[in-house]
């Protein structure tokens, strides 16, 4: 029992930091991107490549799995930073279909539709491997404590107000000599790569996944749990958003609705959930603001 | 054996087309990223499925058009309880969306719990046409000569009618157009409900000729949104040119790579526009893209 609440704390974090990175495109930077479960994705296979063939410490392969992610974000930004919202979302939702069919068709490189079997544990300074369900945990307790210092302390820099000016408005900021598509494109940067480290200890912790982990259904799912909870400056919309999204599943199968029917009725219920939540309060159960 | 893959592509690229065509109804007209198509188009092809199970004597085309009756009532009434009142309220067009988003989300569920989540195909007698070397089935014809006809004639009617060119100038300028004295509500309706036909249109079409799972609306609803794109927003006909050249391109990348880099083709050819033609083919070049 024990074991099995750990286990949901576990996968709570996993999605905390996944809408808490979501966040700071969608919610600060005002940038609508359907391409969050791709980065978690990429994260996720980085991570098994790097942690099969380096015994390097969790730490190192974490900075590596998310410049790395980081990186490849730049593959979207090229493309479209410049352009008007909805190019931007299509280049996002093209870059999502791309990474998919990847992970998926290259069997050599990923393992295909079979997914990865044997993805091995994270090992802290190289030597003490984390394998319990508290280990990942509390690893993850850590981690997620960290990043919401991290924003929160980007929110008050330079580069978070920046942020919040361009939210409201963009035109000005050029005027004001500031270059918007690279402070948009760093948003960008930094959002895909705590995507991929949340990836990358999602492989770690469940050593076995399939692509359709990393399918746009996800990316959606993120997206709507991210405007259930709220966008905004705190990380408290996120987190609220992340703890709906993992606590419902559980919630209809603790009532007894079969597991076949779980997913699908739990998607009604989101869609319904955002739906009247848009109506009652347009930015979200604990968010501030509104999305523009 | 390319002209063969070339054909497929074409007509491929034709339902394509149809989809666009409903999604950009709405879009050139609201500015409403409507993605609930995505589960009209579903839903459309598993009423087609039911109700040629339910009137076995009917003909299927009678029952497509009565599909698209409902699904095009369904389309408006979306707009009429869901995004006006909203709007009322100050919602953005990408709150709009998200609300879309929720939308889709619910409509999709549903049609996979009434129909359980497996594949449906639509039992019809179908024969196959062979020119010299060429095969094309029935259903492709089908397919084929419904999505050019309708696609065409109702290009035309936004040409010539009075009606079309009321639709076009709404979607240039709402404002502008309210002070001419037309109810632009009424342009509004319109473009929700043939957006509602053109959506079910495609999702019938396609599910004439092939079997249909709940899932693959977004993925469809993807595709017709590039070949808006790179058709040209803002024109009408240029859905049909993005989407023919969008078939073309999944046709042929069969016959020189496999089936399955088809999406991973799509994105090629939109970030191949975003970069070198933004505006589109048939686009007009607008100031901020």
């Amino acid at each position: 029992m024990i074991e099995y609440l750990f286990h949901i704390g576990v996968i709570f974090l996993i999605y905390a930091i996944l809408v808490i990175s979501a966040n700071l495109t969608i919610g600060m930077a005002n940038l609508l991107s359907m391409c969050h479960a791709a980065f978690y994705g990429i994260g996720a296979y980085l991570g098994v490549f790097f942690l099969s063939n380096f015994n390097y410490s969790f730490l190192l392969v974490a900075l590596a799995v998310m410049l790395l992610t980081g990186v490849s974000s730049m593959l979207v930004t090229a493309a479209s930073i410049k352009l008007k919202g909805d190019y931007f979302l299509l280049a996002t939702l093209g870059f999502q279909m791309v990474v998919y069919s990847i992970i998926y068709n290259c069997k050599s490189l990923t393992g295909g539709s079979l997914g990865i079997s044997n993805a091995p544990n994270v090992k802290l300074m190289g030597v003490y491997e984390i394998d319990t369900t508290l280990g990942y945990f509390l690893l993850l307790l850590v981690v997620v404590a960290a990043m919401i210092v991290l924003f929160e302390l980007l929110q008050r820099s330079s580069f978070g107000r920046l942020l919040q000016a361009i939210r409201c408005n963009e035109i000005a900021v050029e005027a004001l000599g500031t270059n918007t598509a690279k402070i948009k494109a760093w948003a960008f940067f930094l959002s895909a790569a705590f995507a991929g480290l949340a990836g990358m200890l999602f492989a770690a912790y469940q050593t076995c996944f399939f692509p359709t982990s990393f399918t746009i259904d996800k990316s959606i799912f993120l997206i709507m749990a991210l405007f259930i909870g709220g966008i905004g400056r705190t990380v408290w919309g996120p987190v609220v958003g992340a703890l709906f999204a993992v606590l419902l599943p559980e919630v209809l199968r603790s009532i007894g609705l079969p597991d076949a029917m779980v997913g699908n009725w739990e998607q009604v219920i989101y869609g319904v959930t955002l739906v009247v939540v848009m109506f009652i309060r347009p930015q979200g159960l604990v968010g501030d603001i509104k999305l523009k | 054996m390319i002209v063969q893959y070339a054909i497929n592509g074409l007509i491929e690229g034709v339902l394509f087309a149809v989809l666009a065509m409903g999604f950009a109804l709405v879009y050139n007209t609201t500015r409403i990223f409507h993605v609930v198509s995505a589960s009209l188009y579903v839903l459309s092809a598993f009423l087609l499925y039911q109700f040629t199970h339910w009137f076995q004597t009917v003909p299927v085309f009678i029952l497509g058009l009565f599909v698209m009756i409902m699904v095009a009532i369904l389309n408006l009434l979306i707009d009429v309880f869901v995004y006006r009142p909203l709007s009322r309220r100050g919602a953005s067009n990408n709150i709009l969306m998200i609300v879309s988003i929720g939308l889709m989300t619910i409509i999709t569920n549903l049609v996979s719990v009434i129909w359980q989540d497996c594949p449906r195909f639509i039992s019809d007698k179908h024969f196959v046409i062979e020119l010299g070397s060429i095969v094309i089935s029935s259903p492709q014809a089908v397919q084929f000569a419904f999505g050019v006809s309708a696609l065409c004639l109702f290009c035309l009617f936004l040409r010539r009618t009075t009606f079309g060119v009321q639709l076009r100038a709404y979607s240039d300028d709402q404002t502008v157009f309210a002070t001419m004295g037309i109810n632009p509500n009424r342009i509004r309706a319109f473009s929700f409900l043939f957006g509602g036909v053109f959506v079910a249109m495609s999702g019938c079409l396609k599910a004439y000729d092939a079997c249909f799972d709940p899932q693959v609306g977004m993925n469809a609803l993807i595709t017709a949104m590039v070949a808006m794109i790179i058709g040209g927003i803002g024109r009408f006909e240029a859905c049909l040119w993005g989407g023919i050249l969008l078939g073309l391109c999944r046709g042929l990348s069969q016959c020189f790579l496999s089936a399955q880099w088809q999406d991973a083709i799509v994105f090629g050819v939109l970030i191949l526009f975003l970069f070198l033609r933004p505006q589109g083919i048939a686009g007009i070049k607008l100031r901020s893209i």
